[in-house]
């Protein structure tokens, strides 16, 4: 059996061929194993004197180097292994070899996916591999989700490559082919998902929820641009869950249908096509829809969004730019005028496939519209996780989870309370009807994903408005479950990273002991008002918690303040302590810069929770550099000087928090003994206070565009 | 054996090969001859599996060739553009060829390399047109297959390399009963070396033959007689031209020599010889028996 797709010897000769761009490649990707070397060493050393570790790596940020040599490498080692087929002499004499096309497909294809799976290998083993020996936090399970995706890629990458290679002649057109097979059947239903968003009659449809068509789960190779469609349609489709088993599986089959295909265009790949761009007459037909189809889509586009037709002028010109396009890849890829004219009848696929997108997104709509949703066919209900959209981290492979413990652990719980379902049935009535009665939702409700199991049917997700009532009832009677109210109150398990970020990890550990007491002793409302809301700031000092839950990642953050009165002082004293003479320092620097004139010292000094002072901002006020800015703003100097001689204080309740930077520009950004956010609690009279609090805001007269705002 | 039967192979609207037949015997080198574009190419790319034939069948002892290993493994093409590997030498393009031929042989390339002085570690990128051919033929001829194909096989060699090749090419049908087939547009180049020859044109075969037969059996004879005579002296023999100047005729005969010669003498000409023809010739006259210009027909060998 597999004699019959296998042939060693030709399997050993492609896989030897490949073995320079293979060996090279891999090396490349080991790069960047060097680069997190370098960056996990770096945090190890700055262990001391700070947190070190304060994030776990997101499935994007593990898949983003991974992801791109899954690309480049999948199309490259596949050209590299099928190229012989664009030239005549190397297709003669690969025609010609004792090996039935089935074998010399099959045996290519897994030489290709062997380099792969060697470079991805190497790579995953020495990343996870630093990770363990730095002790650094790292989701394991997570990592080898996002590894078996990436294998799952390169054989969809590969097997779109090669389908390619075996409809197309010319290394340029290989390429449009691959780009077209391995995107478009997904940017055209992300395309139609976006259609149905636009035309929803409110916002309570989920729409990449609806099918597994819409969600860029299930095809994680063939989403680069989906933040592009969601920008256009405002519906986030750039999440992409790389613990999802079903759309593993899914990905797994789509890809090796597409390996089955290459194989099919293969056998049926001829010697003589060599050096034609495209043999294939489907082939150039999809090429020639896909030039032209876009005009017609921005028409569809416009229809739905103004919900009208515009005038006829628009439509002709935008159904003649399609028609012109359309026509002219005809000609210029065939050069035959005859070929051209025979195309022409079938530009009328282009206006059905538009057709079908006009009406399409109505008829979903009214699909969806239909479901029953009453109190009587409900099960239960899932809190969605539409809120856990990493754009940013897919966009900017940032180091970036925003799931709390509670979401990660409560994700999977199913709460059928009969009241809970009452509540549910009613929202979705008044959401889907209200919008056509009043327009709009009060301003006071309050929106929530939810994912309603159904006693008949499938499962549906959507963006519910209840009222304030509403939303309290359900979160209280949520609290009756005990493993959710578990979730929601305890301090989170397992393996745990926590950090304060000025204090190094022997601080922390006492730091970390002492607020565990004290939050264990809290009532559950005052443990969910810790970290519910809880955005930065900066009088209460935050302690935060990261660590994995299975695949999932999750992070707390926990106010310290009067609630935890032992944590909070601890934590200044340690802090006053590190930073008091450093930050003494820092201000008798900035003080000298204010009585002698312009040097290259930069700072800002954040007073309290809503006040600084920093040089960006006086020197955008105040330009005139030839005085000192003690002669010009002597108030402000007055401000540092108030702050250099007040004594350190670790009273929390009457001290005040400043946080000091202070850098050098230029040639002095190579001066030693500069630093900055190091945070000290000082001592400040009543007096000193509102003087300080005066001479800000009078000095930016604008109070509220200086408040450092950290959400 | 291989067969052909009704042969067609076509490019778009251009027909390369129509209803083409032929029989290729074992143990013998075959040549075909035409000018550019009579099929020659095409003809051995269908033989090798290469092109799948767009109408008849070609085959291999009955077995047909396209996409089937078992008698591709029989099979080897030099074709006329060669190719190897970027950046490979002779040593790494042997690893290729033993990697889908089973008989590959290493002592017989390592043989053959020292034959032709080729050093089998230099980039083949460097080799100049006809090394590059004596690779092809050296990696060829290491595959000890049971069929050799040779697409302009002596293109790009010089005299002594020819003959270096021609030899080898006997031994191998002779020691190992290997069939060649071997496509020229020179007729010069394969007289000395074929066993048989067919005549390729607008994609059918218009005459084959055994090479042997056909210079015996088609001869130039001059004769003379005291007295005013016309062709119809020589009523009896198979003229296939007849030209006569004062009392000396030329006749190309197709029959046995033998025969003939005693059938003239028996006319007691004043002057009777028997000349060979050269092959070139043979075809002159056999095309022009044929009906076909011949000069119109190996356009490449009259120029």
């Amino acid at each position: 059996m597999m004699k019959r797709f296998i042939h060693k010897g030709y399997f050993t000769e492609i896989f030897r061929q490949l073995r320079v761009a293979g060996i090279v490649s891999s090396i490349l990707l080991m790069l960047v194993n060097l680069t997190t070397f370098i960056s996990l060493a770096t945090m190890k050393a700055a262990n001391a004197y700070s947190s070190g570790f304060n994030a776990i790596p997101a499935g994007a940020t593990l898949a983003s180097p991974m992801k791109i040599f899954v690309y480049v490498m999948g199309i490259e080692l596949t050209f590299l292994a099928f190229g012989w087929m664009n030239k005549r002499s190397s297709s003669d004499f690969y025609h010609a070899v004792p090996v039935t096309r089935t074998q010399m497909y099959w045996s290519t294809f897994l030489a290709i996916l062997a380099w792969m799976f060697i470079g991805l290998t190497a790579y995953a083993a020495v990343h996870a591999l630093l990770y363990m020996v730095f002790g650094a936090p790292f989701n394991y399970l997570l990592f080898l989700c996002v590894f078996v995706n990436m294998l799952i890629g390169a054989v969809e990458v590969s097997a779109a490559s090669a389908i390619a290679c075996a409809i197309s002649g010319t290394r340029f057109v290989n390429l449009c082919a691959t780009i077209v097979i391995l995107f478009a059947p997904r940017f055209m239903l992300t395309v139609l998902s976006g259609f149905v968003d636009i035309v929803a009659p409110d916002d309570t449809l989920c729409v990449n929820t609806l099918s597994i068509l819409f969600d860029p789960s299930y095809n994680i190779f063939a989403v680069p641009y989906s933040s592009l469609i969601a920008s256009l349609s405002s519906i986030g489709l750039a999440y992409v869950d790389y613990a999802n088993g079903w759309a593993m599986l899914y990905c797994f089959a789509y890809s090796c249908i597409l390996a089955v295909l290459g194989s099919l265009a293969f056998n049926k790949r001829r010697s003589e096509a060599a050096g034609i761009p495209t043999t294939n007459k489907l082939f150039q037909g999809v090429i020639r829809t896909a030039v032209g189809l876009p005009f017609l889509l921005v028409l569809v586009y416009i229809i739905l969004d103004y919900g009208e037709i515009p005038s006829i002028l628009s439509l002709v010109i935008f159904i003649l730019l399609a028609f012109v396009g359309y026509c002219l890849y005809e000609l210029i890829s065939t050069k035959s005028i005859k070929k051209t004219a025979k195309a022409m009848p079938l530009f009328s696929i282009c206006i059905g496939i538009a057709a079908l997108y006009l009406f399409l997104p109505y008829l979903i709509n009214i699909a969806e519209r239909n479901i029953n949703v009453s109190e009587q066919n409900i099960k239960g209900y899932r809190l969605a996780d539409s809120d856990r959209e990493d754009v940013i981290a897919e966009l900017l492979s940032s180091y970036i989870d925003n799931d709390s413990y509670s979401s990660v652990r409560s994700k999977n719980i199913e709460f059928n309370d009969p009241e809970s379902i009452k509540i549910i049935a009613a929202a979705y009535e008044r959401s889907t009807t209200r919008y056509k009665e009043d327009g709009n939702m009060n301003p006071g409700d309050r929106q929530m994903s939810v994912r309603i199991n159904r006693k008949h049917g499938r499962d549906i997700t959507r963006n519910l408005y209840f009222t304030d009532a509403e939303y309290t009832l359900l979160d209280q009677l949520r609290t009756r479950n005990a493993e959710y109210a578990d979730a929601l109150y305890s301090f989170p398990k397992g393996r745990l990273y926590c950090y304060c970020g000025e204090l190094g990890a022997a601080e922390m550990k006492e730091v970390t002991e002492l607020f565990r007491e004290e939050y264990e002793s809290l009532s559950n409302y005052d443990r969910v008002d810790l970290w519910r809301n809880n955005g930065y700031d900066f009088e209460s000092l935050s302690m935060n918690v990261i660590g994995c839950l299975g695949a999932d990642n999750f992070f707390n953050r926990y106010k310290l303040g009067e609630k935890t009165p032992r944590t909070y002082r601890r934590y200044v004293e340690l802090i006053n302590e590190k930073n008091g003479e450093k930050v003494k320092e820092g201000l008798k620097t900035i003080m000298g810069w204010m009585e002698n004139g312009d040097t290259d010292i930069m700072f800002d000094v954040l007073i309290g929770a809503e006040r600084s002072i920093d040089r960006w901002s006086l020197d955008s006020y105040y330009s005139d550099r030839t005085k000192p800015l003690k002669d010009t703003l002597p108030d402000v100097y007055r401000i540092v000087e108030i702050l250099y001689s007040a004594q350190l204080t670790a009273d929390t309740s009457n001290g005040t928090l400043i946080k000091v930077s202070c850098y050098g520009r230029g040639a002095q950004s190579l001066m030693e003994n500069l630093f900055s956010d190091c945070s000290i609690m000082l001592d400040i009279s009543e007096s000193d206070r509102e003087f300080i609090e005066e001479t800000i805001d009078s000095l930016y007269n604008k109070p509220d565009d200086v408040i450092w705002d950290y959400e | 054996m291989i067969t052909a039967n009704h042969l067609t192979k076509k490019f778009d609207s251009f027909t390369a090969l129509n209803e083409l037949n032929c029989k290729i015997p074992e143990g013998c080198i075959y040549g075909m001859v035409g000018s550019n574009g009579a099929g020659k190419s095409t003809l051995l790319r269908l033989i090798s599996g290469i092109y799948k034939a767009d109408g008849g069948s070609i085959e291999i002892d009955g077995k047909d060739v396209y996409n089937d290993p078992e008698v591709k493994k029989r099979l080897v093409f030099v074709p006329d553009e060669l190719y190897f590997l970027p950046r490979s030498n002779m040593n790494r393009m042997s690893k290729l060829y033993s990697s889908v031929y089973e008989n590959f042989s290493f002592d017989k390339f390592r043989k053959l390399t020292e034959t032709f002085k080729l050093d089998p570690n230099a980039n083949i990128a460097t080799f100049s047109k006809g090394m590059r051919r004596q690779a092809a033929t050296i990696l060829a001829l290491s595959c000890n297959a049971d069929y050799i194909l040779f697409d302009e096989t002596f293109d790009g060699l010089d005299p002594v390399m020819r003959n270096l090749v021609k030899n080898l090419l006997y031994n191998d049908v002779m020691e190992r009963n290997a069939t060649a087939v071997i496509t020229s547009h020179s007729l010069r180049e394969l007289e000395d070396t074929c066993d048989q020859l067919s005549l390729l044109h607008k994609g059918g075969i218009i005459f084959e033959s055994d090479i042997g037969n056909l210079k015996t059996s088609l001869f130039k004879v001059q004769a003379a007689f005291p007295d005013e005579y016309d062709r119809s002296r020589f009523e009896g023999v198979e003229m296939l031209s007849f030209s006569k100047h004062g009392s000396v005729s030329s006749l190309i005969v197709r029959g046995d020599r033998d025969e003939t010669a005693a059938r003239i003498k028996a006319l007691h000409p004043i002057l009777f010889e028997i000349l060979p023809l050269s092959l070139e010739e043979v075809f002159v006259y056999e095309m022009d028996a044929l009906g076909y210009e011949f000069s119109e027909v190996l356009k490449q060998e009259v120029e």
